[in-house]
């Protein structure tokens, strides 16, 4: 038996940072993980994350998940791979597997960090070839670079099916709809609106009646549930598809915790059984402590602070930390927890209809039933302002934990304040330099740069892209609407790659005047009729 | 179909190009890719086969936690492909319940599966026949 101070299961987010902050606080730590690479999810997130500047806001999760390793490494902490912790015991024994060898340790102190797993719907059907979790999805082409269809339907539209369906498109798969049994969109309007716009219809109230094929996927049926759930007679819809992705939600993997003796609670707003926790983790097993998504489903931002939490609750344990270290500490971090916790999908808002903003901003039923917001309800938002001249238009309509923009704009024409999760203002006082930094910093892509002065009868709309091929100047398409609908003759006047960017180019596209608040993306082509 | 050029992560890291065999066919993929991806790329998405009901199976989950990927490698069954690395030469073989079907005993089991499916239409409700269906997928 070899013994630790620390020892992490789940090389996670979590894990990892826990790791890190124990070990940076003299623990000796390693940290068991069952995959052959580090870093849980956080290699397959390819999109830019939410928060502020303390959170890694506007990072690309897999560049986070870079930092974390090069952090652990620094920091000293053994990371072992293939190894998978099949048993935790009293006192905080554990046995692994390696390869074909069981081993034993025993740690002073333990974080379980080890994650979710995702939760599934049975249809008929779904045990076929092709119907695939979204985390297969995103494995499958953010990873080993392998398209997982041509052509796929999402089932669900909470943050992991709307970030995998745009991930999807961006892998150059066609999505042919989002469906979600539930009345209205579940994850940010943001991220709803990136697909919408790019012509990816949402089918809420709708579930899966059928999965077509004999060896594999060719077709899916859906058809509209009422309030019981029950499906609504003549209101099938079929798709041709050769995948179907399932992002029904995560729950959390705790069947070691459960094993190790923690009091359980099974809870719907944490997504399933988890240990009973106080604020720094510590389960009712003395120096046994929980981390990240297994003891609650939440984002990556978040469990990697959790880790930290835990971490420095584990150093405490030990002695590495003094108690006034470690409350001046903690205190920091749980700032930096509570402030991702707010707003309109803050924990205690779960399943809640919201009608208004913290401004008092009407919330679009339009946006939560389409995906995307109208051309009247724009104007009700603090970041969309008719101004003379170039500007930025921020189509930011709910309260998510989000400032990047704020950040970015030199002359401080954005302001979002404090509270993170406020929606931004746009100050019609002062003048946009038209740089494009906003547009590129926004993990919801929802920054747009309007000119309505650009030619007499000419507007140009500055468009964030992150697809392939890159149009070029000059090149001459059409302008689509919110909906990804055909709008007008669009002809691509700017095309900007900056290395601030991180591979979020900038379109200027110009359109006729009366278009400039509703042309929001591109496409090549001449446009029938 | 694999992603050559990615607007986000670029182009691929470049892997060797390996032959391996699958159901006996020379096949190729990119050395270290999991055995399931290479098997995706050159568009065979069936794993396996259940032994109750003989109904296909793939890719599911895509990380070595659902086991419906599993097939018979190099004389191993219940090999989860999707996290397993592609080498040269590797023998893939569809997996049939829990082995590989030989050509001769194929065509009787096939037989008995029918009977069986039969017998479960005459015998088991459709609940249960669903519940049966779940416990098997094991997920």
């Amino acid at each position: 038996m070899i013994r630790y101070d620390l020892i992490v299961i789940g090389a996670g987010p979590a894990g990892l940072s826990a790791a890190i902050e124990a070990a940076r606080s003299g623990l000796q730590v390693i940290v068991f993980d069952e995959n052959a690479k580090p870093g849980g999810q956080l290699f397959k997130q390819i999109h830019k994350f939410f928060g502020s500047k303390e959170h890694k806001a506007k990072i690309r999760g897999f560049q986070i998940g870079s930092e974390l390793l090069e952090e652990a490494a620094q920091a000293g902490v053994e990371v072992v791979l293939n190894a998978s912790v099949i048993g935790l015991y009293l006192d905080k024994e554990i046995t692994v597997r390696i390869e074909d060898r069981l081993l034993h340790y025993k740690g002073d102190t333990v974080i379980v960090a080890t994650g979710a797993s995702e939760t599934m719907v049975t249809f008929d059907g779904w045990t076929l070839p092709g119907v695939i979790g979204a985390g297969a999805a995103q494995t499958m082409m953010n990873l080993h670079f392998v398209q997982p269809g041509k052509r796929i339907l999402m089932l669900g539209s909470g943050n992991v099916g709307l970030v995998v369906s745009f991930q999807l498109l961006q892998a150059g798969c066609e999505v042919a709809a989002i469906v979600d049994a539930a009345p209205r969109i579940g994850g940010y309007g943001v991220h709803a609106a990136k697909v919408a716009r790019c012509g990816v219809p949402f089918f809420l109230s709708h579930t899966i009646l059928q999965a077509e094929g004999d060896d594999g996927v060719t077709g899916v049926t859906i058809g509209e549930v009422d309030g019981n759930w029950n499906t609504i007679a003549g209101t099938e819809k079929h798709f041709d598809v050769d995948a179907i992705c399932l992002a029904v939600g995560l729950s959390p993997m705790s069947q070691l915790l459960q094993m190790a003796g923690c009091e359980m609670e099974d809870h719907p707003k944490f997504g399933g059984l988890v240990p009973t926790c106080d604020a720094y983790g510590t389960t009712s097993v003395p120096g046994l402590f929980a981390a990240g998504d297994v003891s609650g489903i939440e984002e990556a931002s978040s469990a990697m602070i959790q880790g930290r939490i835990a971490g420095a609750a584990a150093a405490l344990r030990l002695g590495y930390f003094s108690e006034n270290e470690f409350v001046l500490r903690a205190e920091e971090l749980e700032r930096a927890l509570s402030s991702l916790r707010q707003g309109m999908f803050a924990p205690e808002n779960k399943g809640k209809k919201l009608s208004a903003t913290e401004e008092g901003c009407p919330v679009s039923e339009h946006l939560l039933r389409t995906g995307f917001l109208t051309e009247d309800e724009i104007f009700c938002y603090p970041g969309v302002k008719k101004i003379k001249g170039i500007h930025p238009v921020i189509e930011c309509s709910q309260n998510i934990p989000c400032n990047p923009c704020q950040d970015a704009c030199a002359r401080k024409c954005i302001k979002v304040g404090e509270r993170i999760t406020s929606l931004p203002v746009v100050d019609e006082e002062v003048s946009c330099s038209g740089c494009g930094m906003c547009v590129a910093a926004c993990s919801g892509q929802c920054i747009f740069l309007v000119d309505e002065e650009f030619e007499e009868d000419y507007a140009t709309v500055v468009i964030p892209y992150e697809f392939l091929p890159l149009p070029r100047a000059g090149e001459k398409g059409i302008a689509l609407d919110r909906s990804g609908k055909e709008l007008c003759d669009a002809e691509v006047v700017g095309v900007k790659s900056l290395t601030a960017f991180d591979k979020t180019s900038l379109l200027t596209i110009k359109v006729s005047k009366e278009m400039s608040m509703r042309a929001r993306f591109y496409k090549k082509g001449v446009r029938v009729g | 179909m694999r992603i050559s050029e990615h607007p986000i992560l670029g182009i691929p890291e470049q892997k060797k190009e390996v032959e391996f065999t699958y159901d006996g066919k020379i096949i190729k993929g990119l050395e270290g890719e999991p055995v399931a991806a290479a098997l995706k790329a050159a568009g065979i998405i069936i794993h396996r086969y259940t032994s109750r009901h003989h109904s296909p199976r793939g890719i599911f989950c895509a990380i070595g936690r659902c086991t419906d990927c599993v097939m018979v490698v190099d004389g191993m069954p219940n090999v989860r492909t999707c996290v397993t690395p592609l080498a040269a030469g590797m023998d893939v073989r569809t997996q049939y319940g829990v082995s590989v079907k030989s050509m001769d005993a194929g065509a009787q089991y096939e037989v008995s599966v029918k009977n069986l499916d039969d017998r479960a239409q005459h015998e088991v409700s459709g609940n249960m026949e669903t519940t049966n269906e779940i416990a098997e997928k094991g997920r």
